[in-house]
């Protein structure tokens, strides 16, 4: 697989991974300290990715 | 977590099972967010064909007009749709006359509905067309309960005459049913022309459909009482497809491609010119011989490869080099191990594609 190809699979791996968050925490989507944290490194991976995935593709 | 398919991120995709079915960043968004069991079933009111949100109603409602169609509903796939015809149609241990290009589930669905199967041969090799003509002699000889035609072969990607089909079977008052997985969604397939009784349709095939397997059955109006016959103890549920049928995200996808359908199929001139420039190339390798209709009317193609099974007898990756070399250059779809012959298709792929896979085929008939 080519490596941007997977950066982007592992970014929409990541969204899956939020979106399981809102569902456990649903209707009002309110975090505890585990699911906050695991939220805040979860979308600071994202945005490596999305640097990366810049850097690869511009 | 299941390995990862790259195959349209990361490869020219070649499989002819497939190019129809690639779908759209709409498509893929609802899909997502359809991808829960009975998603459609929210606001269901007992009948998958008659939810209005997500306005399944209004797509059976478009693509009756788009076929030409009186009716459509959705089934499980082309074969589903196939069979609920043939058990609604044809009297117990009756007969259904096909092409003998057919696909397999033709028979599959007929041994199930407990009926015969007779053919109308093709003109063999190495063209192997079917003429519209010899229904007609056929159905003299073998009354059948029920005509199919294959619009569109799997094997050749040979377009047949529907429309002269269509004909003999009005003339001589047989049902018939139009198998249209290769051409519909891909091509228009006007069915007030053709006037079919039955139009058979693969969604994951040629409807840019993903999300799951889903086909549609037009029914005009003298079959609709027939083949859309109710449930006596259940009231809305259709029994040739045991209630209903897709109901989930390949129903939101077929809602979410259509529209790139209805544009798509405006492009078939230039899908089939396409073709045409790439057969012409692979024929001017020696050894390349087209299999199917010459001048080809489709993006599905067969050929005869003899220059890449002799490279194999000696290449140390034996029949596997083609593939392996195919996929080197970044091209997929052809099955690994074959070299005598191979089927391909163009569609979707535009020139700049083709002219890239025709000269990676060309590099391999030098090793």
């Amino acid at each position: 697989m080519r490596k941007e190809t997977k950066l982007l699979f592992d970014s929409l791996g990541i969204l899956e991974d939020v979106r399981e968050l809102l569902r456990q925490s649903a209707p009002f989507h309110k975090f505890d300290k585990v699911q906050k944290k695991e939220l805040s490194a979860k979308l600071d991976k994202l945005k490596n990715n999305a640097d990366e995935l810049k850097r690869l593709l511009s | 977590m299941t390995e990862l398919r790259v195959v349209e991120e990361d490869f020219i995709n070649l499989n002819p099972l497939q190019t129809g079915g690639r779908t759209t960043p709409d498509v893929r968004k609802a899909v997502n967010s359809f991808i829960d069991g009975y998603s459609v079933c929210d606001w269901c009111l007992g009948d998958v064909n008659t939810i209005k949100n997500p306005d399944i109603q209004g797509l059976r409602d478009d693509i009756g007009k788009f076929l030409g169609a009186d009716e459509v509903i959705l089934t499980n796939g082309c074969r589903e749709a196939k069979y609920a015809v043939m058990q609604a149609v044809c009297k117990k241990g009756g007969k259904v006359l096909a092409d003998v290009n057919r696909h397999y589930s033709t028979d599959v669905a007929a041994e199930l509905a407990g009926l015969k199967m007779e053919f109308v041969q093709n003109s063999g090799s190495p063209e192997f067309k079917i003429r519209a003509e010899d229904y007609a002699k056929r159905i003299d000889e073998v009354s059948p309960d029920l005509v199919l035609l294959t619009h569109v072969d799997g094997n050749y990607g040979n377009v047949a005459d529907a429309a002269k089909v269509g004909a003999i079977c009005r003339k001589k008052g047989v049902p018939f049913i139009l198998n249209a997985a290769y051409s519909a969604g891909r091509m228009l397939v006007d069915n007030k022309k053709i006037r079919a009784d039955f139009i058979a349709c693969s969604g994951h095939k040629s409807w840019a459909v993903g999300g799951g397997n889903i086909g549609l059955l037009g029914v005009n109006n003298d079959f609709k009482d027939k083949v859309l016959k109710r449930s006596s103890e259940y009231k809305n549920k259709i029994l040739g497809i045991l209630g209903c049928s897709a109901r989930g995200s390949s129903a939101v996808a077929l809602l979410n491609s259509f529209p790139s359908v209805k544009k798509r199929v405006k492009d078939w001139g230039k899908e089939v010119k396409n073709a045409q420039w790439f057969a012409n190339k692979m024929l001017s390798i020696n050894g390349v011989e087209l299999i199917g209709e010459n001048p080809h009317q489709h993006d599905l193609m067969q050929f005869s490869t003899p220059v890449f099974y002799e490279i194999s007898q000696k290449h140390k990756k034996k029949g596997y080099f083609l593939y392996k070399f195919l996929e080197e250059k970044g091209v997929r779809g052809l099955k690994a191990g074959r070299t005598k012959n191979f089927k391909v298709s163009t569609y979707g792929l535009g020139m700049e594609k083709l002219k890239y896979v025709f000269e990676v085929f060309r590099e391999a008939a030098k090793l």
